[in-house]
């Protein structure tokens, strides 16, 4: 039997479930969040993390106001700053005790990616990383990009195109 | 979601990096656990919200039904079609008025006379001011004379006079007539009946308004003044300095003079309230336009909707245009501290 909306004639929104929209964005989001840190480690935790904070805003989320993967990527995205900005402090209060010495980065992207690659991506700034990621990786179009970031789609484009063109230039570097 | 495409330079990279990993089965299972303990329903908000709208829609429906018949029943009294004014409360209030819009030779003011059932508020015992206008169709430049003689006739009838006639009947066309008359307010009732009854009402107005208290407030003045004249002339009957007499003799005139003053202006309140005005215009020229009926119940609904959404929407403005630099400087703040997030943002992902 019907509800009553749907007799009336109103049209009603099929809701997805979470299990499924997890289980088809669950990829995607962890390589966003894998090119954005470079370590496989914290990309797992804030992916964890990630689906926690978006079962617990589950109830608030309305497919009509943006797709599940977009909306997922902005909770990532959040959940990434969080940890930049709780790494910084911590740097930042080790490099007082440690007299400044500086400390190897041993961060990893794991397999599947040339050496010369993973060393140009080491290279680019999470912001150059995370432009990457959301429009090659995820295959996001400009605007729902722009929107993920905050920016203009403009911004975004130009953003693009000049992480694209650093990290040929830095994989061209290291290649040869 | 269909993406821009990537310049083809950077093909080599983006299959490259297109081949990063995904996640791996651990996280993958724990997600995947997460999500069946989320395998709740959607809450139905919408529905719910949709409802919400649809009663309140409903109630304010009825709501402005029943108001707006309920909220007229002072305008059936007054009887008259289309008429915007009730019909006033008794005599005794200190100013009263009646306004009445056509509608038929039988109109209610004819029927007040001849039925009785509705009555213009007019105490005989009290001081009264009657004013009325009146425009009546009559059938023919014929009928138009007789008629005119008519009213004159019945002026006299009443006790009254004509204060002025005016009479035009071109060759060819319409004619009117302009009559000016003062009838007793005693007979104003009568006065109304019997005029209405000469043709077609295509307008009236009557205004009455009581002059009962501003006739004995000017009566009890009179009657101080002439206390003090006597006064000032016992005084100076008797023994006084030559600059006594002087100041008394002037005070004497200036009350005096108010005297008079105010003598003349209670004769003209007495005057005005036992003689009404009546206004007369007889025309054989039809009404310009059709006066709207008596309004239904779903039009004074409406109405009344609309004069609430007006008053709402004059309300909004008001606070909109009272609010409007705090809306601005809220803007404002809001527009810096994202700005400021977002630069924040941009320098802590080009140091990460």
């Amino acid at each position: 039997m019907s509800s009553w909306p749907a007799r009336m004639g109103v049209r009603v929104t099929a809701w997805p479930s979470f299990a499924a929209i997890a289980e088809e964005h669950l990829d995607a989001v962890y390589r966003y969040l894998l090119l954005m840190t470079r370590d496989r480690t914290t990309a797992e935790d804030l992916t964890s993390e990630t689906f926690e904070k978006a079962f617990r805003s589950w109830r608030r989320f309305d497919p009509r106001r943006a797709a599940p993967r977009t909306w997922l990527c902005q909770i990532a995205r959040s959940a990434a700053l969080d940890h930049f900005r709780s790494e910084e402090r911590r740097r930042r209060r080790e490099t007082r005790y440690a007299s400044g010495a500086p400390q190897a980065d041993e961060r990893s992207l794991g397999e599947g990616l040339s050496p010369s690659l993973e060393a140009a991506l080491a290279e680019l700034s999470a912001g150059e990383r995370e432009v990457v990621a959301l429009r090659v990786l995820l295959e996001f179009d400009g605007r729902t990009a722009a929107r993920v970031l905050g920016i203009s789609p403009t911004a975004c484009s130009t953003r693009l195109s000049r992480a694209l063109q650093k990290l040929e230039e830095k994989v061209r570097d290291h290649g040869s | 979601m269909a993406a821009d495409p990537i310049d083809e330079r950077y093909d080599e990279i983006v299959r490259e990096l297109r081949a990063l990993p995904g996640a791996p089965a651990e996280l993958r299972e724990r997600v995947r656990r997460l999500g069946s303990a989320a395998d709740l329903q959607r809450p139905r908000r919408r529905g719910l919200t949709l409802a919400v709208a649809v009663g309140l829609l409903v109630v304010a429906a009825v709501a402005g039904i029943v108001l707006g018949s309920g909220g007229s029943s002072s305008q059936k009294t007054a009887g008259g079609a289309g008429a915007d004014k009730a019909w006033p409360v008794p005599a005794t209030s200190a100013r009263q008025r009646a306004i009445f819009a056509p509608r038929t030779k039988a109109n209610a003011l004819s029927r007040a006379g001849g039925g009785g059932s509705i009555a213009l508020p007019v105490n005989p015992a009290r001081l009264t001011e009657v004013r009325a206008s009146m425009r009546l169709r009559v059938s023919s430049l014929d009928g138009l004379s007789k008629t005119t003689s008519k009213a004159m006739r019945i002026t006299r009838a009443l006790g009254g006079f004509v204060q002025s006639v005016e009479y035009g009947t071109p060759s060819r066309g319409n004619g009117d007539a302009y009559l000016t008359v003062r009838i007793p307010v005693a007979h104003v009732q009568q006065a109304v009946v019997r005029f209405t009854a000469l043709g077609t009402i295509q307008s009236q107005h009557i205004a009455i308004r009581d002059l009962q208290d501003q006739a004995n407030a000017e009566e009890l003045r009179i009657l101080r003044l002439r206390k003090t004249a006597v006064q000032l002339q016992e005084k100076l009957r008797g023994q006084l300095t030559p600059e006594e007499r002087v100041r008394l003799q002037s005070q004497l005139d200036a009350v005096r003079g108010l005297l008079r003053v105010k003598t003349q202006q209670h004769r003209g309140t007495l005057r005005q309230g036992r003689l009404s005005t009546f206004q007369l215009e007889l025309t054989t020229r039809k009404a310009a336009a059709a006066v709207p009926g008596k309004p239904g119940r779903i039009e004074r609904a409406a109405r009344h909707a609309f004069s609430a959404l007006s008053k709402t929407i004059a309300g909004v403005l008001y606070a909109l245009i009272v609010l409007s630099p705090l809306l601005v400087l809220v803007a404002a703040g809001l527009w810096a501290s994202r700005y400021r997030r977002r630069r924040v943002e941009q320098r802590l992902l080009a140091r990460a």
